[in-house]
């Protein structure tokens, strides 16, 4: 058991100082602090969930996942408590002034704001969800406590506005093509 | 307020509005998530076997970063065990340069002695 804590403990040591870079204010103290809060939940949802493991994979990769996942959520959290959720679309993306090309200009500006007018179709939950997570980069995870939901609930949330505004697209003749976030 | 080119237009939206075709849930995608990440560490492919894991980690970037997370995890581990390994037979060789007499001839030499 020592051993599988001293596991979890290395792999959200390693994920903590990851997800530092994107989020440098957390500090140092605070860090070591959440990646031993992470092994700790990591090993109690392990033993929950001992029965699950298959072996289709090694039982080391397995058991880092979790550790890997609470030291994320930690992290995300940690970072962004008492900072405001932006829930309003503040960036919304508009095509640059003097773009070459003025059908080109057209088009973009047609597409983003036929994108707007689908978004502004949505439910008020479904706006604030796609706002903030699609939009404004809000993680998800900090949304759901937010919003005390769970992760899983807000993604089927955005799935769902996600296939809407397509098939809104789509219906005006705009065709966007295969979607990639990366 | 964020201005783009025209021709990042497209490219925004179909982020904005994510992957095509059947993905999994967040939770179907953390219980398949070291399967999915060993199947591409031994080169394997991972999308094919796996098509809606690819579209989930597409769309979901919280899941994304524990994909690229346990993914740099077991890379990481699997240059510190060739690392260590390399170390370890470094230092083996240098014992044996340093010690000219390998421990079987100096056994065989203590057996010798008596007779």
């Amino acid at each position: 058991m020592r051993e599988l804590h001293e596991l979890l403990l290395r792999a959200a040591r390693f994920e903590v100082r990851r997800r530092q870079g994107a989020f440098p204010h957390v500090a140092d103290a605070d860090a070591d602090d959440l990646a031993w809060q992470s092994a700790d939940d990591a090993l109690m949802s392990i033993l929950r969930r001992l029965n699950d493991f298959r072996g289709d994979s090694r039982f080391t990769t397995w058991a880092c996942k979790f550790a890997i996942v609470e030291a994320g959520v930690k992290v995300r959290r940690h970072a962004w408590r008492g900072r405001e959720i932006p829930l309003t679309p503040a960036s919304w993306p508009v095509v640059a002034d003097g773009a070459p090309g003025p059908d080109q200009h057209a088009e973009a500006r047609d597409l983003l704001g036929a994108l707007r007018e689908e978004v502004e179709r949505l439910t008020a939950r479904q706006q604030e969800v796609f706002v903030a997570v699609a939009l404004n980069g809000v993680p998800i995870d900090v949304l759901a406590e937010r919003l005390c939901s769970s992760r899983g609930a807000l993604y089927k949330t955005l799935h769902d506005v996600r296939r809407k505004l397509r098939a809104g697209l789509v219906a005006r003749g705009l065709d966007i093509g295969e979607g990639n976030c990366r | 307020m964020t201005t783009h080119m025209p021709d990042d237009a497209y490219g925004i939206v179909r982020r904005l509005v994510g992957p095509v075709g059947p993905e999994l849930s967040c939770d179907e995608c953390f219980d398949l998530l070291d399967v999915y990440v060993e199947l591409e560490e031994r080169g394997g492919d991972a999308d094919a076997a796996m098509p809606a894991m690819r579209a989930h980690l597409l769309g979901c970037p919280a899941c994304r970063d524990d994909h690229d997370s346990l993914r740099a995890l077991i890379e990481l581990a699997a240059v510190g065990c060739a690392y260590f390994l390399a170390c370890h037979l470094a230092r083996q060789r240098a014992r044996c340069r340093s010690r000219p007499r390998s421990f079987a001839t100096r056994r065989l030499r203590y057996v010798r002695m008596p007779g």
